[in-house]
């Protein structure tokens, strides 16, 4: 009788460290792999995030070249009326 | 007294039963006597003929004592010149029990004590119980009922322990000890044992003895007033003893019939089977004591009729039987009493008195209360053995049932142990299925993320990709508006200086939006701006304000104590820029003749220094313009420090701290 139990502790012994083990090793291995995922993720924002300030000096060149086109306007047509005015004088 | 008187002439009745005690123990179921006698004659085995001679003189010490002496004599012989010791040591054994028979108790002491010593020193357990019985019988005879007693439960004991083809049949013991109860007038508990012995006779069919128990029962009955079942039992006792053959049980209980019908006034039957045993063949009654309860008894119911002379009678043959034998005369109680009646009948007080108080004498000794204790001792005595037995027998009984309930425990404690593994197992199966499904959740949660940060990345990366495409054309655009603006001022020579200005702004505002244009670009096209592609865009600036800004004297230091540094974009970018501000700032409005830049990489810090010899301005006066304005707004953007120090013509000092 005492064998049995003992048997019987043994093979559940076995099986529950078979299962504990199993555990922590599928365990490691989400968290190797969320860990992964989570890299990437940062990886990735730090380019969305590069991105995003591409996108900023983009916006900020975009203003400039809107006040640049501005400005340029204004003085071609300041220099178009000045020559034109010299054009009729001249006549 | 009358009464007491009846009681105790009734209990001496008993001692003339006891006497069949010795029979019962020898007797066996030798039914052809004639069968055996002819093994005698014709067998040439000696040990078979001692036996044969044992078997018979038992057969016959119950009903024939002499011829029982001479088969004992015969077989002791044999025994002897045989050399035959279990032969010998029965046939000593027997010969104690003809001197039972014979009234002689110390004769019969000396054999018995010889075939006691014998069967110890032998082992031969049989005979030693028989000779325990012997024992008894002889402390029986002498009035010892204490020792009687004694003997007799250590006899069935040491029978109890034997292996059942040794032993003798235990009806014996539980009979004899019936009687010592009821001489003891303890008649409930007599009847018990007796009724007890006489159950085993009738399962063994022991027939002759039989007749015994019912003498035996008939007697008790009597005695506990229940005189129809004590008839019942002695006129059955009576046809079995006749069947049997079996005169001298025949005639005790013809006795003990006649002293029934005394005792119930049937006083003329009574003497009619007293006189008939009278008449008995001597060879029957050699038992001086059995002799002395007779004439007791017939003495005793002439003087319960009135007739004191014939009761004298009788008593005084009594009396001279007790002459004989003086060790008798505890049985002589009974002619005691009938002779002091006698003479008080006829005015002689003197001998009256004297046979009354002989009388009173007997009785006082033959009971008293302190033989009951003992009796009672005896008995716990053998009750405590017999319950040791049974607490023995329990115990072993106790201790299956412990190991069945140990085995039961040993079950339930194996159930117990596969229901808390299976538990365990259950738990951590769904544990581990429950911590899958919360992986497989936050996986799907991140991969969720990483497509929306993706969709993210993409669509900026499109946003930047179209854009860059844009600023591509709008840069081409702008160069061919320089380029317009070069050849028109070459092809037409315009000698109006406004126009030339005019165009001359034009060209140098253009040239400015696309060098901005191409900065950003630039920046834009790098994932991770090195400290060297920096440096080389700011020299190469610096290159070309040394060509604008004649008679300005630029120093470019730089001060490593660290590995390269690395920017994003933006970081390079406005860092870019604000060296820019800087530098214009310094050319234009503080109309400085030097200055410097100085870039110190530390280990954990890239700063860069912008000094010049200007006019430089009052903090609190000149406020922050758009230019400085920008430069901090450009150093918070990426999280640097600025500081901007200026005097009034003391120069100005821009410091950038940027934390790597």
């Amino acid at each position: 009788m005492k064998y049995v139990v003992l048997l019987i502790i043994g093979i559940y012994s076995l099986i529950i460290i078979k299962l504990v083990v199993n555990l922590k090793r599928s365990k490691r291995k989400s968290q190797s792999r969320i860990k992964l995922l989570e890299d990437i993720i940062r990886e990735m924002q730090l380019l969305l995030e590069d991105q995003n300030q591409k996108v900023e000096l983009l916006d900020q060149l975009k203003l400039k070249l809107r006040a640049s086109n501005e400005t340029l306007n204004n003085s071609i047509f300041n220099f178009n009326f000045e020559l034109l005015e010299n054009i009729f004088k001249k006549k | 007294m009358q009464n007491g008187i009846q009681q105790l002439i009734k209990n001496a009745k008993w001692f003339f039963v006891a006497l069949f005690m010795f029979s019962n123990v020898e007797a066996q179921p030798i039914k052809e006597t004639d069968s055996l006698l002819a093994i005698v004659r014709n067998s040439k085995n000696d040990s078979i003929k001692v036996s044969v001679l044992n078997k018979l003189a038992l057969h016959y010490v119950s009903s024939d004592l002499s011829k029982a002496k001479d088969f004992q004599e015969q077989s002791e012989q044999l025994a002897i010149s045989k050399k035959n010791a279990y032969g010998y040591n029965e046939a000593i054994f027997i010969k104690g029990g003809i001197f039972v028979l014979s009234g002689n108790s110390d004769s019969a002491y000396v054999y018995y004590k010889k075939g006691y010593d014998l069967a110890l020193k032998n082992k031969f357990k049989p005979i030693e119980v028989r000779c325990l019985n012997g024992f008894g019988l002889i402390h029986w005879n002498k009035g010892n009922h204490d020792k009687a007693l004694n003997y007799f439960f250590k006899a069935l004991k040491l029978n109890e322990s034997l292996a059942e083809e040794q032993r003798v049949n235990s009806s014996l013991f539980y009979n004899n000890i019936g009687l010592i109860y009821s001489e003891k007038r303890l008649f409930q508990k007599a009847l018990g044992y007796i009724q007890k012995g006489y159950k085993i006779r009738l399962k063994d069919k022991m027939v002759r003895e039989q007749a015994m128990s019912l003498n035996n029962l008939g007697i008790c009955y009597n005695n506990l007033k229940k005189t129809d079942s004590a008839i019942a039992a002695f006129k059955k006792g009576i046809s079995i003893a006749r069947q049997t053959n079996n005169m001298m049980m025949y005639y005790k209980i013809i006795h003990n019939l006649g002293n029934l019908y005394a005792d119930n006034g049937q006083y003329q039957k009574a003497i009619g089977l007293y006189l008939e045993l009278l008449e008995q063949p001597n060879s029957l009654n050699e038992n001086p004591r059995d002799l002395i309860i007779l004439y007791g008894c017939i003495a005793n119911t002439y003087s319960k009729m009135g007739d004191y002379d014939d009761s004298f009678k009788y008593a005084s043959l009594g009396l001279k039987v007790v002459k004989f034998n003086p060790e008798l005369e505890r049985w002589a109680d009974v002619l005691y009493n009938a002779v002091s009646k006698y003479y008080f009948h006829k005015g002689d007080i003197a001998k009256g008195d004297y046979y009354l108080i002989k009388y009173y004498t007997i009785i006082k000794n033959t009971f008293t209360e302190e033989s009951k204790t003992t009796l009672a001792e005896i008995e716990a005595k053998y009750k405590a053995e017999k319950r040791e037995k049974l607490w023995i027998q329990s115990k072993a009984a106790i201790e299956k049932r412990n190991l069945e309930l140990q085995n039961k425990n040993a079950q339930y404690i194996i159930f117990f142990l596969l229901a808390i593994g299976l538990l365990v197992i259950t738990y951590l199966l769904y544990y581990q299925q429950k911590l899958k499904n919360k992986q497989q959740k936050q996986e799907f949660k991140l991969k969720n993320a990483i497509a929306q940060v993706n969709t993210q990345n993409k669509l900026q990366e499109q946003r930047i990709q179209i854009s860059r495409d844009l600023h591509d054309n709008i840069g081409s655009q702008l160069t061919f508006i320089i380029s317009s603006i070069d050849s028109i001022k070459y092809a037409f020579e315009i000698q109006n200086s406004k126009l030339n200005d005019k165009l001359t702004y034009i060209s140098d505002f253009t040239r400015s939006t696309i060098t901005e244009l191409r900065d950003t670009i630039w920046a834009m096209n790098k994932k991770e701006i090195q400290f060297e592609d920096l440096k080389a865009r700011i020299l190469s600036f610096i290159e070309n304000a040394k060509i604008a800004s004649q008679g300005i004297s630029f120093q470019f230091n730089i001060h490593t104590e660290s590995p390269e540094t690395a920017f994003s974009a933006t970081e390079g970018m406005n860092i870019y820029r604000i060296l820019q501000e800087a530098i214009n700032n310094a050319i234009k409005h503080a109309k400085a003749t030097t200055i410097l830049v100085d870039v110190y990489q530390e280990t954990d810090t890239f700063r860069i220094q912008i000094s010049d010899n200007g006019k430089g301005f009052e903090n609190d006066k000149v406020g922050f313009g758009n230019g400085l304005k920008n430069m901090k707004d450009r150093a918070k953007e990426i999280n640097a420090e600025i500081s901007i120090t200026s005097e009034l013509n003391s120069g100005t000092i821009i410091l950038v701290s940027f934390k790597k």
